[in-house]
């Protein structure tokens, strides 16, 4: 009896000491790096992929000479001190920390394949890591979490270019109400559909010659993850006007119609407030423009509106009406284009054939895909092949559809779902990030921006404060590199070949009356180049955002771009108002600006148009090893033309330097 | 009974359709003539419908489908502007690709007089931007070039090939037609002929 009281009594008087308890919350989970910071840490792991972690001891000392067990264990909400730990994969993992450096506290947790990977359902597998440090196999207080505040330590998902989960069934068949001639539809969706409730709407408008039976692959791919995708005949040779009328009349027959079509099988299974609009090249403007449309009011759609399209996308599309007609607005916007394409080509001096420039105009959330060496009609089964490159860079269709299948398969789960472990493959480098069905030696490049509304802060996207002296956010610009112009991502002329009279050169972005601008300048090797930005003092405390981003270019057939090949990458730096520095070669993460694609024409040498790309650093890492940087207080943005391997070369197009949450 | 009407005969442009790999053939020169007049068939419609291959979109109720013949190049379906095929005054309606075949079906709305109107392939535009200032400019320079109407041996015997009119209930009635047309000129348009025909 004395025992049972004197248990109660310890447990009673436990509580207080485990209510003021807890494990320490911070950043774990990731993938080592050759050079400072040393660890890159990320949300979404390949099923393949190993799974470190890592400590700084200087930012964490107490590890200092502990050894601990680290576990990977199934992801929870929240957690409370004394929650027990089964580790997922092979077991726990001891590990001893030293003093000194992140380098010598990097641990492999969990080999490629350790963690299941295979949600059933869900694209990804959550799990959360603990760094028992007192070793008694429950969350302890001064543990380490990487996890359970909203969000997981860590994903690990499914090969996207696998098919999904569901089986999956299609129909073919007529609607009315649309454009005669043009009235056939063809949908996929999941065969269990009365049992999965009201599924997103993905729409695919073909392009000019094409058929809306050519995009089984895409269709399958995407119902067998659980979305419901109708491709429809499209009206694309009169024009773009036409065919962003079968677009805006076929979303609205399949939605009018869900009770007949395929005798009702999707009738009240359709979620009519998440709509995905995709087109491929005259289709991939056509929805650009139906959107246009009902922004402007001038068309009116009975069965949805313009806040129930929540994605729009295009492949490859022309630009035949321009600013003010082909344009996304606001709405998030995906772009997906191949830098072999022989018919919108993305020629000098020839707008209509500038795909990029709809993108360009995406004023939000949007992002791309550009892939070396896919040609027009790699994206559909059965157009005429039109690969335009150099011999020996051709990646074929089926190369092609799977870059195809898991960049909108991410895009959409994210976008659509709001499926954080698919947002990683929208931005991290391929060399970084690679869906295991995708080749290795395929290029694809990324870019990436949050719009607006995330709450980011633009230090500098050039378009205000245009004086080369000052930036964006008003801030002073200092700059020794050479020949640097601000103005319009705009070629000015039919060439592809280097000329003074166009500091632009190579920018296929858009047409004279767009008014997107960026930055070009030179970075010649001959001596330490740079390029800072004076912070206004208003922005200076960074601590509230995760991540300094900017996208970069080299400039096509510019001499110093040709003086050195492969990917380019410098030092940024981050400097405090104390003068304190710290800066990242961002190379480090994995790839860097891509070399243009190779492709010869529209004048001498090689090398087509400039390939934007997106980098992101993690605030964080900047403080890594100890560096006494105060976030809080940051006086500049340098980025210094020099990397681990000496001085950066090249002709740099620039844009879009800004800070964001996520 | 199809009689086929052939200046512009099938070896050749069998030995004209080359195969469809590599870069697109690059734009042709233009205007073109068309190579050849195989069927004319005129249609009435119990309703008016739109025609969107004009910037003005006027509205029809009867008109001429048409089967011709053209170089390859012609008609390699690209999604940069492509060159419009012009029948008098008038822009015509492809209903089909035909570059493998070099044969297009295509609907004329309106009336036409196949004996004075010449069948050309004029500038690279969108069709739905065409206007009537810009089809006599497009007439002119046809006209400038040479290109001039069928011979009337030859539209005869298009007009006897096509047989007699369609009278249709709507335009459907018409496309389904077209696709019989599609499905022997142009074959391999499987695609083409299923959706032409109301997905029968």
């Amino acid at each position: 009896m004395r025992r049972r009281v004197t248990t109660i009594l310890l447990l009673l008087l436990a509580v207080p000491a485990l209510a003021g308890a807890q494990a320490i919350t911070t950043e774990l989970a990731g993938e080592s790096l050759a050079f400072y910071p040393w660890f890159h840490q990320v949300r979404t792991f390949n099923g393949d992929g190993a799974v470190e972690v890592a400590v700084d001891p200087n930012l964490q000392p107490q590890v200092a000479g502990v050894t601990a067990d680290v576990y990977v264990v199934a992801s929870q909400a929240s957690w409370t001190i004394g929650d027990p730990l089964t580790d997922a994969g092979a077991g726990a993992d001891s590990v001893t920390f030293v003093a000194g450096s992140t380098r010598d506290n990097r641990f492999q947790v969990a080999a490629g394949f350790e963690l299941p990977g295979n949600g059933g359902a869900d694209l990804a597998v959550p799990y959360d890591v603990v760094v028992d440090l007192d070793r008694d196999g429950l969350l302890s207080d001064g543990d380490l979490l990487d996890g359970g505040a909203g969000e997981p330590g860590l994903f690990v998902i499914k090969d996207l270019t696998f098919l999904g989960p569901y089986a999956t069934s299609v129909i073919d068949y007529s609607v009315t109400g649309v454009t005669p001639g043009d009235d056939q539809e063809r949908t996929w969706f999941p065969t269990d559909i009365d049992n999965l409730g009201p599924l997103p709407l993905v729409i695919i408008g073909h392009g000019n010659g094409h058929d809306y039976d050519w995009y089984d692959y895409l269709q399958e791919h995407l119902a067998s993850h659980g979305y419901i995708v109708m491709s429809h005949e499209n009206n694309t040779s009169p024009g773009i006007e036409s065919a962003s009328t079968t677009t805006l009349e076929h979303t609205d027959a399949i939605l009018g119609q869900q009770g007949i079509i395929g005798g009702g099988v999707l009738n009240g299974n359709i979620d009519s407030s998440r709509i995905t609009w995709i087109g491929h090249s005259r289709g991939g403007e056509g929805v650009a423009r139906a959107y246009d449309r009902i922004f402007d009011g001038s068309w009116s759609p009975v069965n949805y509106s313009l806040g129930d399209i929540k994605l729009v996308s295009s492949i490859a599309p022309t630009d035949f009406l321009g600013t003010n007609s082909s344009n996304p607005h606001g709405v998030d916007y995906h772009f997906l284009y191949g830098s072999a394409d022989g018919d919108v080509c993305g020629c000098p001096g020839f707008p209509i054939a500038d795909a990029f420039s709809i993108f360009e105009r995406a004023e939000e959330n949007r992002s791309s895909t550009y892939l070396q060496g896919a040609d027009h009609n790699d994206f559909n089964c059965c157009g005429f092949n039109d690969f335009d490159g150099p011999p020996g860079t051709e990646i074929g269709r089926t190369e092609a559809q799977e870059v195809a299948k898991a960049d909108y398969l991410a895009v959409i789960e994210y976008r659509i779902d709001g499926n954080l472990a698919a947002k990683d493959y929208l931005w991290r480098q391929i060399e970084d990030l690679r869906p295991p069905g995708v080749s290795p030696s395929t290029i694809v490049v990324h870019e990436f921006r949050d719009g607006a509304a995330s709450g980011k802060l633009v230090i500098d996207d050039y378009q205000s404060g245009t004086g080369t002296g000052t930036s964006s956010s008003g801030g002073a610009v200092f700059f020794n590199v050479g020949n640097l112009d601000e103005g319009d991502l705009f070629d000015n002329n039919s060439t592809y070949t280097w000329q003074e009279s166009d500091p632009f050169n190579g920018m296929a972005r858009g047409q004279s009356s767009d008014t997107n601008r960026g930055v070009v300048f030179d970075a010649d090797g001959l001596g330490n180049r740079w390029l800072a930005w004076e912070v206004p003092v208003g922005l200076k405390d960074f601590t509230g955002y995760e991540y300094l981003s900017f996208r970069a270019a080299q400039g096509t057939r510019h001499p110093l771009t040709d003086a050195d090949d492969g990917d380019l990458s410098w030092a940024v730096a981050l400097r405090d108002t104390q003068g304190n520095f710290s800066f990242i070669d961002f190379g480090v993460y994995g790839g860097g600006i891509e070399e243009p694609y190779q492709r010869t024409g529209y004048g001498s040498g090689a090398g087509w148009q400039n390939e934007f790309e997106t980098v992101r650093i993690r605030l964080s890492d900047f403080l890594r090893d100890g560096k006494t940087l105060d976030l809080s207080s940051v006086r500049n943005i340098a980025f210094f033309f020099r990397g681990i391997d000496g001085f950066s070369v090249g002709r740099i197009g620039l844009d879009d330097l800004e800070l964001n949450v996520d | 009974m199809i009689r086929r009407i052939l200046p512009f005969s099938m070896l050749t442009l069998a030995l004209l359709a080359v195969p469809a790999l590599g870069a697109p053939p690059t734009l042709p020169d233009t205007p073109a003539a068309a190579g050849g007049l195989l069927l004319a068939r005129t249609f009435d419609l119990s309703e008016p419908v739109t025609f969107d291959w004009r910037a003005e979109r006027p509205e029809y109720d009867h008109g001429v489908l048409l089967v011709i013949e053209a170089a390859p190049d012609l008609l390699y379906p690209r999604q940069v502007a492509e060159p419009v095929l012009y029948v008098g005054n008038q822009t015509a309606m492809r209903l089909n690709v035909g570059y493998r075949s070099g044969r297009l079906v295509a609907l004329v709305p309106g009336d036409v007089d196949l004996a004075s109107a010449p069948i050309w392939f004029g500038s690279p535009e969108l069709p739905e931007r065409v206007d009537a200032e810009t089809v006599v400019a497009e007439l002119d320079a046809a006209r400038a070039a040479g290109i001039t109407p069928f011979a009337p041996a030859v539209v005869s015997a298009a007009v006897s090939a096509g047989g007699d009119p369609i009278r249709a209930a709507s335009l459907q009635g018409v496309l389904s037609v077209a696709a019989e047309l599609v499905r022997e000129h142009s074959p391999s348009e499987t695609s083409r002929v299923k959706s032409l025909a109301g997905g029968e």
